[in-house]
């Protein structure tokens, strides 16, 4: 692929963390992460915290935490309102996809999702493991890492869970928000039309009782008496 | 007391089972009336309890109001109680919750009669989560590795398969309304309790209609599997214990988990939709277009976004999801979780086909998007199909392709004057060829009319819907415009009538159906315009009695149109090939009109000079009753036109006299103006074409032998003159048949051919029907006057030879020597003037020259070949050097001079085509015999011989075996010279004996003084005027 239509993903940003570590440790969170070992990944007490189950020489339940690489929690209207006011980018979300909008939005904004050249430095400093590892960045710290980039790639809006704002948190935001101004952004005239019902609209259960024959399946059969046949 | 039952209202209170071998109970509570104490049981509800029809386990608490039923007696009992309350005397109504367990007893109904289960077997000891997780689990594992279920006791259900999506989308609306809709049960309920629920009663009931259960690998005949250890005990105990209400049996926890797994993972269990709280297997986005409301066609459009049940078709809006105040949605009786999670990318989805839905998603709250008036079109068009392709229905009011429909013209008189030339028909009745008629154009969809300026605002914002009772129509905009073009679209709503008429015979042929009314003061323009349509069908004329001669088939009809046209006052172009006799056409339509006494003035003929003489022996010989004088030469005089014009029927004249004299011909009003070689006026910009447009005359007529209709400029400039409009505008006439130009005919050569038909008729010598009408060779004499300097020399010859042959001293021989060298030096000086005096051999110093040029340029336009004979070795050259000089191909001369190899191999260059001329001039002599050259099919006698059996046998060469095409032999003549008195002489004789003329000059010289005179004096009327000044 050519460099200039190489897709932007997140992993290439966190080059920036990963190049001052050592390559083996990064390729083994990578692979634990990929496995499943992050369990219980969420913001608890202004810190990121999870539980990491490896196996191998280090087996054992390890639990992480890791800084914030800042602290939006305060501003979580504010993100609220930017993602109630471009649903494209809550549907790219869902879709699994960075919409080239909000990827522009956040480096324009400058927002503190993405790592920069204090990154490395803020986590090793303030990261946080049970195990007995005397490196500040060990494998179960970095596996959390991974395992948060790897989401954040295939889920955006877990790009927030960094700055301490979960997805969840933020989806429930922007419903709440867009509830609440429905009625102030969308004109009389396009609320009658949008909410315009015709007849053929309304609710049945008829179809439910339908019936569709099937052949029983399973090794013992029902054999069922004459007269109390579907047919 | 019935308005005491009918206050009824049964309700009901789940105690759910905690594990599978639990029974759980319900409670059926009822609201009596204090007033109606003794109807101590809603109805027959004691009877569920004691006597016949009993249900196992059911007890009163009377004290609570309630009725008690174990879970496996439920089915039962809800069977009797829907039966009851379904009747439409039930006195008794239910309440929310009881309808809901009304539902899933219908629902696990309609799953026994579906046959749609499968035998399970759960640990005895399992909790309902547990034995809902075991059924999960083992639906979606693995052949390697299956949930264990442990070993020991274990009880026997029928379990609902869900194995068909609409019983898993009726399941999704009852777990999610039971869990999420319904308060009041008594309990909380889980997906595991509803689920368990409908076990529960889908195994009552299988167990109730069981006959028998059957072992499938057995039935099928699968006897070769080697069954595993204790595998047929099981399989024996699990049997007996889905018949009987046995107790829990003893097996082998791997072999149930096995045997159920086969059952389970074809089912719903092993599906994604059987664990999806979000709906998105259920229900689909869809999209429907709103057309404007009121009644304006120029109002936008609108999509909104709905979702809509795959099954029950329920459909709501979007904007009801804006109206949630948390991320689930309630529809109806189901609750959808998070629905957002798929309803977003779905839009996502379609805003990629559909860029108008993109832009909803730009901004908050997003339930549709505005359709501008301009983009609805391509949204049904190329949008609605692409979406639906994509899986996303889209309902759009119905737009059907409008049926019959139909351009509608009303056409009326006009009362605004218009100065222009008058045209009056045969029968006297008076009307304006080029007055105005007022018309407008309408187009009518179903019942409904759109005005011109209506339609052309449908057609500005390229909506082309109409509403028609209620529905939409898409109304075929392309198809009329094409129609109404013809018309004008800028607002004009006056015309000519031949304007009028040539679009009417336009669309008369056209596939949109055209509804023409004409109002009162309009009857004679649909006279005209029905005349115009049905151009083809011309009323027979009887000849004129003055004719000699009779009119061949074709002539007659073109002489019949020439009349008709005249009638419905319309110019015509008759433009017939060469010979097919186009003169003696106009000149039957002169003689009508003076038998009919109809002509209103003296006839105007105009052609070239070169034509003047032909003109002349032609009407003399067909139509000696016409009085011609002819206008032309220096002894013109205007005052005997204009004095003697009552007894006059015919004034000749030539291009450039018209020109010069224009004046005084302009005095005079003609009846009919005939224009000869009419491509001379094919440039409108030549002061001939300006001159004959100042002309008034009553009608006008233009031959010519030249295809025209592939030269549209020259086309329309000879239209424009016939029938000034009738072609419309240059611009107009351009755009619409350039592709004709570029040599891409099909349509547009159509519709030109059809808009032609009126007022040209074009005959060609190779139509069938004429051809059975021509002989095959056919003889035309092409007369031609001498120039000045022809007739000055000529004269000077003849004087000399008078001035000779009168001495004393004239013996015999020196007269005959005499005579003989001024015949040869007199034919010479009829070629070409040069032959005796030298100088430049210019076109413009033999009469007879220019003539053949003009003849010859006929045949290059027909795509024929010609053969030139003369009998001047000098005059060979000189048509050699003229021709090139015309046509830019230098012709080869085959003549005496040349070895036989040479002349063979020019003979076969032509034949073959291999010579780039489509002319071969020959000397007669050299060419007189032998020789095969049949590609040429013309032949020129450039000058004569008096022996017609000589010139025959030139002819020959192009009329013999091998011919394919009529021959036409050209006879040159220079009129009023001895050239046409000889053969004059030579007609009269041959038609008595062939053999009476010799071959030699001599009986010329035998002849007296006096004939000899009258032989070789020049005639009148004989003399070239040089046309330019």
């Amino acid at each position: 692929m050519k460099a200039g239509t190489r897709k932007r993903t997140l992993e290439s940003l966190w080059k920036l963390v990963w190049k001052d570590i050592d390559k083996s440790r990064i390729r083994r969170a990578k692979q634990e992460a990929k496995a499943g070992a992050v369990a219980q990944l969420a913001v608890k007490e202004g810190e990121i915290q999870a539980v990491v189950r490896t196996g191998g020489p280090t087996r054992g339940s390890y639990h992480v935490s890791i800084p914030l690489l800042a602290d939006y929690t305060a501003h979580r209207q504010e993100v609220v309102r930017w993602l109630t006011y471009c649903p494209r980018w809550i549907a790219a979300h869902f879709a699994g996809q960075w919409d080239e909008g909000f990827w522009t939005f956040i480096e324009e904004n400058e927002l503190a999702v993405f790592p920069n050249d204090t990154t490395l430095e803020k986590l090793q400093w303030g990261t946080k493991c049970t195990c007995s590892d005397w490196e500040p960045l060990c494998v179960h710290a970095l596996t959390v890492l991974a395992e948060m980039v790897a989401q954040a790639e295939e889920r955006p809006l877990r790009i927030f869970r960094f700055v301490g704002l979960e997805e969840t948190d933020l989806l429930d935001g922007v419903h709440q928000m867009s509830a609440d101004i429905y009625e102030t952004v969308q004109s009389n005239w396009i609320r009658t039309i949008a909410e315009q019902k015709t007849p053929s609209d309304g609710e049945t259960c008829d179809w439910m009782y339908e019936v569709e024959e099937s052949t029983p399946s399973g090794r013992l059969v029902p054999q069922f008496r004459a007269g109390t046949s579907n047919s | 007391m019935r308005e005491t039952i009918d206050n009824l209202m049964l309700d009901v209170r789940l105690s759910l089972p905690s594990s599978v071998s639990d029974d759980g109970q319900t409670f059926f509570r009822w609201q009596i009336p204090e007033s109606t104490e003794q109807l101590n049981t809603p109805f027959g509800l004691r009877e569920l309890v004691e006597g016949k029809g009993a249900v196992e386990g059911a007890r009163f608490h009377e004290d609570a109001g309630e009725l008690e039923i174990p879970l496996k007696s439920l089915a039962a009992w809800l069977t009797r109680l829907d039966g009851a309350v379904s009747s439409s005397q039930s006195p008794v109504s239910l309440s929310l919750c009881l309808r809901w367990l009304n539902q899933v007893w219908r629902l696990a109904r309609t799953i026994v009669q579906a046959r749609d289960v499968f035998a399970g077997a759960f640990p005895a000891r399992a909790s309902v989560a547990a034995a809902h997780r075991l059924l999960g689990e083992t639906a979606k594992a693995g052949d390697d590795f299956l949930p264990s279920s442990g070993d020991g006791s274990f009880l026997a259900k029928w379990v609902p398969a869900w194995s068909s999506n609409r019983l898993l989308a009726a399941r999704f609306q009852i777990v999610s309304s039971g869990i999420e809709a319904i308060d009041g049960l008594g309990v909380s309920l889980s997906v595991e309790d509803v689920d368990w629920l409908f076990i529960s009663l889908v195994d009552e009931m299988v167990r109730g209609e069981l006959f028998a259960v059957s072992d499938s690998t057995v039935s099928t005949g699968q006897t070769y599997r080697v069954m595993y250890r204790g595998e047929e005990d099981v399989m024996a105990v699990w049997s007996k214990a889905l018949q009987t209400n046995s107790p829990p049996f003893s097996a082998d926890g791997w072999l149930v988990a096995r045997s159920m797994r086969g059952a389970l993972v074809k089912s719903g269990w092993a599906s994604d939709a059987f664990t999806d709280r979000s709906g998105r297997f259920f229900y689909e986005v869809i999209f429907r277009l709103h057309p404007p409301v009121g009644e304006g066609t120029m109002a936008d459009w609108y999509v909104s976004f709905h979702l809509r049940h795959r099954y029950s078709g329920q459909t709501i809006p979007l904007a009801e999801w804006w109206r949630q105040k948390s991320r689930r949605w309630r529809i109806g009786g189901a609750v959808l979780v998070e629905p957002d999670a798929w309803v977003f990318p779905k839009l996502l989805e379609a805003a990629v086909i559909c860029p108008l839905i993109r832009t909803a998603l730009s901004g908050p709250d997003p339930v549709g998007c505005v359709i501008p008036v301009d983009d609805v079109y391509p949204f049904l068009a190329q949008y609605t199909p692409a979406l639906q392709a994509a899986g996303f229905p889209v309902e759009a009011p119905e737009v059907l392709k409008a049926g019959n429909t139909r351009v509608r013209v009303r056409v009326r008189g006009s009362a605004r004057p218009r100065d222009g030339r008058r045209v009056s028909s045969t029968s006297g009745q008076w009307f304006r060829a080029d007055g105005l008629v007022e018309f407008d154009w309408s187009v009518v969809v179903e019942d409904q009319t759109l005005s011109r300026d209506e339609f052309l605002r449908l057609v500005d914002s390229q909506t082309p819907f109409i509403q028609v009772n209620g529905s939409w129509r898409l109304v075929p905009v392309e198809e009329i415009l094409r129609q109404v073009e013809a018309f004008g679209t800028e607002g004009e709503s006056s015309t000519t009538i031949l304007d009028l008429s040539r679009t009417m015979s336009l669309l008369s042929q056209s596939d949109l159906p055209m509804d023409i009314e004409y109002e009162d003061d309009a009857a004679h323009v649909q006279q005209i315009v029905e005349a115009f349509i049905h151009a083809v069908h011309v009323p027979d004329q009887p000849s004129p009695a003055g004719l000699m001669g009779q009119l061949r088939h074709y002539q007659a009809y073109g002489y019949a149109w020439l009349m008709h046209l005249r009638s419905i006052g319309c110019g015509a172009c008759l433009a017939d090939d060469m010979g097919l006799g186009k003169t003696v056409q106009v000149l039957a339509y002169f003689l009508k009109l003076k038998e009919d006494n109809a002509a209103q003035g003296v006839h105007l003929l105009v052609c070239p000079t070169s034509l003047l003489a032909n003109w002349q022996a032609e009407i003399k010989r067909f139509a000696p009753g016409l009085n011609v004088y002819v206008h032309h030469g220096a002894a013109r005089d205007w005052d005997h036109v204009s004095s003697g014009s009552k007894s006059m029927d015919v004034v000749m004249t030539t291009y450039a006299t018209l020109v010069r004299d224009l004046d005084a011909f302009r005095s005079m009003d003609f009846d009919c103006v005939v224009v000869d070689e009419a491509q001379n006026i094919k440039n409108s910009d030549t002061k001939q074409a300006q001159a004959l447009r100042m002309i008034r005359a009553v009608h006008r007529i233009a031959l010519t032998g030249t295809p025209i209709e592939n030269r549209l400029e020259e086309l329309w400039a000879l239209m424009d003159f016939l029938n000034p409009g009738y072609l419309g505008s240059l611009s107009w006439f351009r755009k619409t048949f350039s592709n004709l130009v570029q040599g891409r005919g099909g349509q547009s050569a159509t519709k030109l051919q059809l808009l032609l038909r009126p007022v040209l008729l074009r005959r060609r010598k190779t139509d069938p029907d004429i051809q059975t009408e021509l002989p095959e060779k056919w003889e035309v004499e092409e007369r031609a006057y001498l120039t000045s300097e022809q007739a000055a020399m000529y004269q000077a010859f003849v004087d000399q030879l008078f001035s000779g042959i009168r001495g004393p001293d004239v013996t015999s021989m020196s007269r005959r020597g005499r005579i003989l060298a001024t015949l040869v030096r007199l034919k010479q000086v009829c070629d070409h003037p040069c032959l005796i005096s030298g100088g430049a051999p210019t076109v413009r110093r033999s009469g007879k020259l220019r003539q053949l040029v003009d003849l010859l340029s006929t045949v290059i336009d027909e795509g024929e070949c010609g053969l030139i004979f003369t009998q001047f070795r000098e005059m060979g050259e000189i048509l050699c050097d003229t021709l090139e000089a015309e046509f830019g191909v230098r012709p080869k001369f085959l003549h005496g001079g040349l070895t036989a190899a040479a002349r063979g191999e020019m003979v076969d260059a032509f034949q073959s085509g291999l010579d780039p001329s489509p002319f071969l001039v020959l000397s007669l002599r050299a060419g007189g015999v032998g020789l095969n050259l049949t590609r040429a099919n013309h032949v020129f006698h450039f000058d004569r011989w008096w022996n017609p059996a000589v010139e025959d046998q030139a002819t020959d060469r192009a009329y013999r075996i091998g011919q394919t095409k009529d021959v036409q032999v050209h006879k040159m003549i220079c009129s009023g010279t001895l050239e046409e008195r000889i053969d004059q002489l030579i007609m009269s004789k041959r038609e008595l004996s062939e053999v009476i003329v010799s071959s030699s000059n001599d009986w010329v010289t035998e002849l007296d003084d006096e004939t000899l005179r009258e032989l070789f004096t020049l005639g009148p009327q004989g003399v070239w005027e040089e046309e330019e000044p």
